[in-house]
């Protein structure tokens, strides 16, 4: 008889004891914490070939995150433990796809220079003169 | 189908604009080889192919089943892919030059 009287007269323990059971975390799953590790993944499978769609995919899933997460610490507790850390591999892997490709855009517009001043230089060497009229 | 996989490859922009392999040079290959049952010739062209399908494989099951640490799993599956990746790739131009 004293345990069914517990949550009426202590309401704040019977929460606790229900968060221990349910490990401290609620049941709503934290917005977009699949579509962050999908496109984190992605952004690295497309980071090679067209290296700004990985950006892209990339830039996308950080902002996606860092909005899940400031939604997250508002509430921290009403969420489930499986989707925040999605939440946080996601993140992460979203970062390093993201890193990889704008190094690969940075690597082709590199090049694209080098090429580009290369082609230049030996158009400029070229003997125009003596094709004139 | 695998015929038609065969003779429907992408061109990799690495290749047709500098001329040189990129990390994800030989994936379809891998592809292929592995759906011809050939685990060697597939480690040989991409080793980080059978990597990236077990990390597909745990992101599927982590999507549906909402493990717990599963997203865990899938980062650090990730992350292996990545460092085999980049690995076989200064393996595969070393190779070339020596």
């Amino acid at each position: 008889m004293e345990d069914t009287n517990v949550p009426n007269q202590m309401p704040n323990q019977g929460q606790n004891i229900h968060q221990q059971f349910s490990n401290q975390f609620g049941q709503q799953q934290v917005p977009n914490s699949a579509a962050v590790l999908v496109l984190g993944i992605l952004s690295i499978v497309f980071c090679f070939c067209y290296g700004i769609i990985g950006l892209i995919l990339g830039i996308v899933a950080l902002a996606l995150s860092s909005k899940a997460l400031a939604i997250y610490n508002e509430n921290p507790n009403t969420f489930t433990r499986s989707s925040y850390n999605n939440l946080n591999a996601g993140k992460i892997c979203a970062l390093i796809g993201t890193i990889l490709s704008a190094l690969v855009v940075l690597y082709f517009v590199v090049c694209l220079i080098v090429f580009g001043t290369a082609m230049f230089t030996a158009a400029s060497a070229f003997p125009w003169d003596k094709y004139g009229h | 189908m695998i015929n038609w996989l065969e003779q429907h490859l992408f061109t990799c922009m690495f290749k047709s604009t500098l001329g040189m392999d990129c990390p994800g040079c030989g994936s379809q290959r891998a592809l292929i080889a592995l759906l011809k049952g050939d685990l060697m010739e597939s480690l040989n062209y991409h080793a980080a192919l059978i990597p990236f399908i077990i990390t597909i494989s745990l992101l599927i099951i982590q999507l549906v089943g909402k493990f717990e640490n599963g997203g865990k799993w899938v980062m650090w599956s990730f992350i292996a892919t990545t460092i085999i990746t980049f690995v076989q790739y200064i393996i595969k131009q070393v190779a070339v030059y020596y």
